[in-house]
């Protein structure tokens, strides 16, 4: 069996279809809905106000910033898996390609 | 044609890849492999500060409320976390997590937007400190795995939870501060941190598991 260019890169293509959607989905199922519990948790401090002492409800907002950012830094990590599995694919698809076409195990 | 660019954008990275799989790294690794012990120890943490704190708002004016008759909480769940960082420090994958470069202009832009219709300054100073808080957190973090990121943030929660029990004196922790210290805050940061490690657990690498 021939190395076919266009059979390589469609199959690539293929391997790596599912990144933009995995990420999406991410966004959808976890970073909006954690990102508004936080902006809640804000809004609650503002209305809650005579439960704290000044510095109490200081640090208590400074604990929102630091899980915003919590979330941001996940996101982050989830992007990077996702990147990480979808380029694990691709390599996977030339090895079975370039193997196929060479009718030995050159890459495994 | 968007067929025709997304052709040529593969063709461009097929030519990047192959030297990579012709050089025999038939597999990459961003992200560090799941810990079992990582994922149990930060499932414990949840469940003892969600006791902890519901038992210290049933305590508030009592003295078993107080910061001080509950120094050992603090002592104890630093400790564990410490633990879980030097396992995440020891996987290390790239010693860089990128969230600056992906977030940090984000919360540029909102930061300019803000200073541009300043019409309630209270509130927008408020909010643009947050902003640049966010910021130098996030620049911080950048240089280690974002998972020894994620875990330096728990830390600075309970830290934030300790100081915050101190800060309250004798008001102790009100039932209005669970929502915040929960549902945002603490409870937050730890679900980030496991969202992470169960994400890992569905994805094994040519390294294998730890």
């Amino acid at each position: 069996m021939a190395l076919d260019i266009s059979s390589l890169t469609q199959t690539m293509m293929t391997a790596g279809q599912g990144l933009a959607g995995n990420v999406w989905e991410r966004m959808q199922t976890y970073a909006v809905p954690e990102l508004k519990k936080i902006a809640t948790q804000i809004v609650a401090i503002a209305e809650n106000r005579a439960d704290y002492t000044e510095a109490g409800a200081r640090t208590l907002l400074r604990m929102q910033v630091n899980a915003t950012v919590a979330v941001f830094v996940a996101m982050t990590t989830l992007t990077m898996l996702e990147v990480e599995t979808a380029i694990n694919a691709i390599l996977s698809a030339i090895s079975e390609q370039v193997n196929a076409a060479l009718g030995f195990a050159l890459l495994i | 044609m968007r067929h025709r660019r997304w052709d040529w954008g593969f063709r461009l990275i097929s030519g990047l890849l192959l030297p990579l799989v012709l050089a025999g790294c038939m597999s990459i690794q961003l992200v560090s492999n799941y810990d079992a012990e990582i994922d149990s120890g930060l499932s414990r943490m949840n469940t003892e500060t969600t006791a902890f704190v519901d038992r210290m708002i049933a305590a508030r004016g009592t003295p078993a409320g107080t910061y001080t008759a509950n120094t050992d909480f603090y002592i104890d769940q630093i400790a564990a976390l410490d633990t879980l960082m030097v396992r995440a420090e020891a996987h290390r994958v790239l010693g860089r997590c990128p969230a600056p470069e992906l977030v940090g202009r984000v919360l540029e832009q909102s930061r300019q937007r803000l200073d541009a219709r300043r019409n309630t300054p209270g509130l927008d100073l408020q909010t643009t400190s947050a902003l640049d808080r966010a910021r130098s957190q996030l620049e911080t973090l950048a240089d280690d795995d974002c998972e020894v990121g994620l875990l330096r943030l728990i830390r600075m929660n309970l830290q934030e939870l300790r100081q915050f029990h101190i800060d309250q004196g004798e008001l102790g922790i009100p039932p209005s501060a669970r929502g915040p210290l929960l549902e945002g805050g603490l409870g937050s940061t730890i679900r980030s941190a496991l969202t992470v490690e169960i994400a890992k657990k569905g994805v094994t690498t040519s390294s294998g598991a730890d």
